[in-house]
C-alpha cells in the first residue's frame, strides 16, 4: 500500500482549490498571487484556532512565494480543510448572494474539520422598512 | 531498552480512535506531558549509576543513561549498606561526611523523560512502561486531551473520569515501584538509622527480600 499523498504540496492545494471555484481554464478568474494570499491566509487562520497542528515539523511558520512543489506540512486528515478555507478567502471578494452563501459554507467546512463545530454564517441586519 | 515503536503507535492508535479530530501533533506533546507527570509521581523509572568515591570528597556529579533526574533515591555501598546521602542539585550527590578510602559506591536516581524527545518526537522510556501501564497512560492521554475548551475531542464532563483513573495508575505504579515488583513483601521499612548492618551480639538482621 503506498503512502497517501494527496495535498503535499502547495501546487496540489491551488490546483484542488481552483476545481473549486471551477477557475480551471487561463485567463484565470483568481490569479495565482490571489490564492496563494488565500492560501498563506488560511494556514494563520488554521494556526489561530489550531496551534497543534504546527508545533512539530515547523521551525518558522510555513509562508508561500510561490505555485511549486513546496511541500506544505500539514497532517494528512486536516489537509480539506485549508483547501475550502483558501477558496472561500478567494470568494469573499465576490459580490453575488450565490457566492456569499457558498463561502459561507466554505469557511463552514473549514471549522467542522478543525474545531468539530460549525459555526453560526454571518448574517446581515435588517433591510431599511423591512418588516 | 526502550520502548519500540510499535507500543508507542497502539497507545497513540488507541488514543486517536477516541479523540475525533485529534492531531499526531497533540497526541505526541500530550504524550510527553503524561509521562513526566507519571515518572515524577510515582518514581518508578529508577537507574543505578556506579559512583566512585575518592578520599576527602563529599560531592559527586552523576550522569544517567537518557531521561532526567528527578530525586536521589538512596545510595548503597558494595555490601549493599544504605550511606547517608542527598542531592542538594540535581545531579549533584553530597554525602555526609568524606570517605577515608577509594570505594565505589551505588546511587540510584529517579528519573523522568527528558527534551529532546527521540526519533519521531516520542520520548525515550523504558520498555516495560507502556507495557505494564499501557491503559494509565492511556487515561493521562484521554483526560489531558479531553480536558481542553475547544475541538471535536473537548469533553470536559469525561475528563474528569480518566484523570482518576490515571491518578490511580500512578498510585499503582508507585507501589510496585516500593515493592519491587514483587507481591507479599512490605512497601516500607524502619528508618535507616535504627538499621544494624552486622550481626554482632547474635541479632539476625533482615526481610522479606534482603538478609544481612
Amino acid at each position: 500500500m503506498a503512502a497517501n499523498t494527496t495535498l503535499s504540496t502547495v501546487t496540489d492545494y491551488i490546483t484542488d482549490v481552483r476545481t473549486l471555484l471551477q477557475d480551471e481554464i487561463a485567463p484565470y478568474r483568481y490569479t495565482d498571487p490571489q490564492l496563494l494570499t488565500a492560501f498563506n491566509l488560511s494556514l494563520l487562520e488554521g494556526r489561530r484556532i489550531r496551534p497543534d497542528l504546527f508545533v512539530f515539523g515547523c521551525d518558522d511558520f510555513p509562508h508561500y512565494t510561490a505555485i511549486n512543489a513546496n511541500a506544505v506540512p500539514i497532517e494528512k486528515q486536516f489537509r480539506m480543510a485549508f483547501v475550502f478555507a483558501t477558496a472561500a478567502h478567494a470568494m469573499a471578494r465576490d459580490q453575488e448572494d450565490f457566492q456569499d452563501s457558498r463561502y459561507v459554507t466554505f469557511m463552514q467546512t473549514f471549522n467542522a474539520i478543525l474545531l468539530g463545530t460549525v459555526l453560526p454564517p454571518i448574517a446581515g441586519g435588517q433591510p431599511p422598512g423591512g418588516g | 531498552m526502550t520502548a519500540t515503536a510499535q507500543d508507542i503507535k497502539q497507545l497513540l492508535d488507541l488514543a486517536r480512535v477516541k479523540l475525533i479530530g485529534v492531531s499526531d501533533a497533540a497526541l505526541k506533546a500530550e504524550l510527553f506531558t503524561v509521562l513526566d507527570e507519571f515518572f515524577k509521581d510515582s518514581s518508578c523509572w529508577t537507574e543505578t549509576v556506579q559512583v566512585q568515591i575518592v578520599a576527602n570528597t563529599t560531592l559527586y556529579n552523576v550522569v544517567p543513561n537518557g531521561g532526567q533526574i528527578v530525586r536521589l533515591a538512596g545510595v548503597v555501598d558494595v555490601n549493599n549498606i544504605p550511606q547517608p546521602a542527598i542531592m542538594p542539585e540535581i545531579g549533584t550527590i553530597q554525602f555526609g561526611h568524606a570517605y577515608n578510602n577509594p570505594a565505589t559506591f551505588y546511587a540510584s536516581l529517579v528519573k523522568t523523560v527528558s527534551l529532546p524527545t527521540g526519533k519521531n518526537d516520542i520520548p525515550v522510556i523504558p520498555d516495560w512502561v507502556i507495557q505494564q501501564w499501557r491503559f494509565g497512560l492511556l487515561d493521562g492521554l484521554l483526560g489531558n486531551l479531553k480536558n481542553t475548551s475547544i475541538g471535536s475531542y473537548a469533553d470536559p464532563k469525561k475528563a474528569p473520569y480518566h484523570l482518576a483513573r490515571f491518578r490511580k495508575a500512578i498510585g499503582s505504579a508507585r507501589v510496585s515501584a516500593l515493592r519491587r515488583n514483587t507481591i507479599g513483601t512490605q512497601a516500607w521499612r524502619f528508618p535507616q538509622g535504627f538499621q544494624t548492618s552486622s550481626q554482632i551480639g547474635g541479632v539476625s538482621v533482615g526481610n522479606d527480600t534482603r538478609f544481612r
